[in-house]
């Protein structure tokens, strides 16, 4: 007949079958706990310091810092920055030698591109002139409201060389008529090409 | 001893792998968009597309159409939302029955105005678009990469006769 103290004792011997926790098992458990908190909390700073607000905005990421901090030019700024670019663009063109095959060819693309537009009528490319991997193109057009009026068809005009397109115009300028701008065509993809 | 140091581990790594395979998931995403908001740039070519009921671009006529489409950017640089130029792929989603030409190039307008940029399409070139939907995607230019948080983005979209589109996505890690 089995009695509270046997019961206690089967109870006691099952402990043991199967392990009572030791207070280091515990100690483990908490200490290892502690570790992966802290490796999450490392991989959220580190990934807070990639994306400033992804913690608390976890379905709409945020752009880099970089993009962030060229938010903080003024329109000043911007514009220099854009005008450099472009004539760094020009004189790195001016650098390069003529491929005479593909330049021929790829003058005339530009200019059978340029010829098509439906604003063709209110600017004259008056050169085009290519080298190995760029091409840049003069166009004239009556004034500045005119050059800014045909200046996105003409960046969007695409071509058969596949070269990227960029202009930039100069609102120091903007008194001058006629207005000159320059197009530049970044066909550095084609060496890259197959 | 022994016990602890099974403890400590087996918490640890388990912990640890949690941690990071929450943070990998969340650090690639992509931003779809539907062709509906896209318009004709008709002075390239005289061509002007059509949205069906399905809200697929549709290029009805016998020449090209060229379409500029919006892409989210920050302008104004509010600083919350997706930045285009740190876009490491652009994929275009067409349905076609045969051979079409679908082409796209990454373009950006100044903040400043006055200036903007597009980048070359050669690699995004599909002269023979199968049977079924197509995922045409490649890797943003320069047009992009090298801009401010305050341009304005958009990609061109050239569409060779009878062929359409039903979105377009950019991914970002």
């Amino acid at each position: 007949m089995s009695t509270k103290l046997d019961t206690l004792a089967a109870e006691s011997a099952g402990r043991k079958k199967f392990g009572v926790p030791r207070f280091g098992t515990v100690a483990g458990v908490v200490v290892g706990l502690l570790v992966g908190l802290g490796v999450t909390v490392l991989r959220s700073a580190h990934s807070a310091s990639v994306l400033p607000l992804a913690a608390s905005a976890s379905v709409n990421p945020l752009p880099s810092a970089a993009g962030s901090a060229e938010a903080r030019l003024s329109y000043e700024e911007q514009l220099a920055r854009q005008i450099q670019a472009h004539t760094e663009a020009i004189a790195k063109h001016d650098r390069e030698v003529r491929d005479p095959a593909w330049a021929t060819a790829a003058e005339k693309s530009i200019k059978d591109s340029l010829a098509t537009l439906t604003t063709a009528g209110k600017f004259r490319t008056t050169s085009i002139d290519c080298r190995s991997a760029s091409c840049v193109a003069l166009v004239r057009v009556a004034s500045y409201a005119d050059a800014m009026q045909v200046w996105p068809s003409i960046v969007q005009a695409p071509n058969d060389t596949d070269c990227g397109t960029e202009v930039t115009l100069s609102p120091a300028q903007a008194g001058v008529t006629p207005y000159d701008f320059s197009v530049v065509y970044d066909c550095s993809q084609r060496a890259k090409t197959p | 001893m022994r016990s602890t140091f099974f403890g400590f581990f087996g918490v640890s790594m388990l912990s640890a792998m949690v941690a990071l395979s929450a943070s990998d998931a969340a650090a690639a995403y992509t931003r779809s968009f539907s062709p509906i908001s896209c318009i004709g740039t008709p002075e390239n070519s005289g061509a002007t597309g059509r949205i069906d009921s399905n809200g697929q671009m549709i290029n009805p006529n016998s020449s090209f159409l060229f379409q500029i489409c919006p892409v989210v950017s920050d302008a104004g640089g509010t600083g919350n939302v997706w930045f285009p130029g740190n876009a490491t792929s652009v994929t275009l989603h067409g349905w076609s029955q045969g051979a079409h030409t679908i082409r796209y190039r990454e373009c950006r307008t100044y903040s400043t105005g006055g200036g903007g940029s597009c980048g070359s399409s050669s690699p995004a070139f599909q002269d023979s678009v199968g049977v079924g939907v197509e995922h045409l995607t490649h890797t943003p230019s320069s047009a992009w990469s090298s801009g401010t948080a305050e341009d304005s983005y958009y990609i061109q979209i050239l569409l060779g006769p009878a062929a359409s589109i039903f979105g377009y996505s950019f991914s970002h890690t």
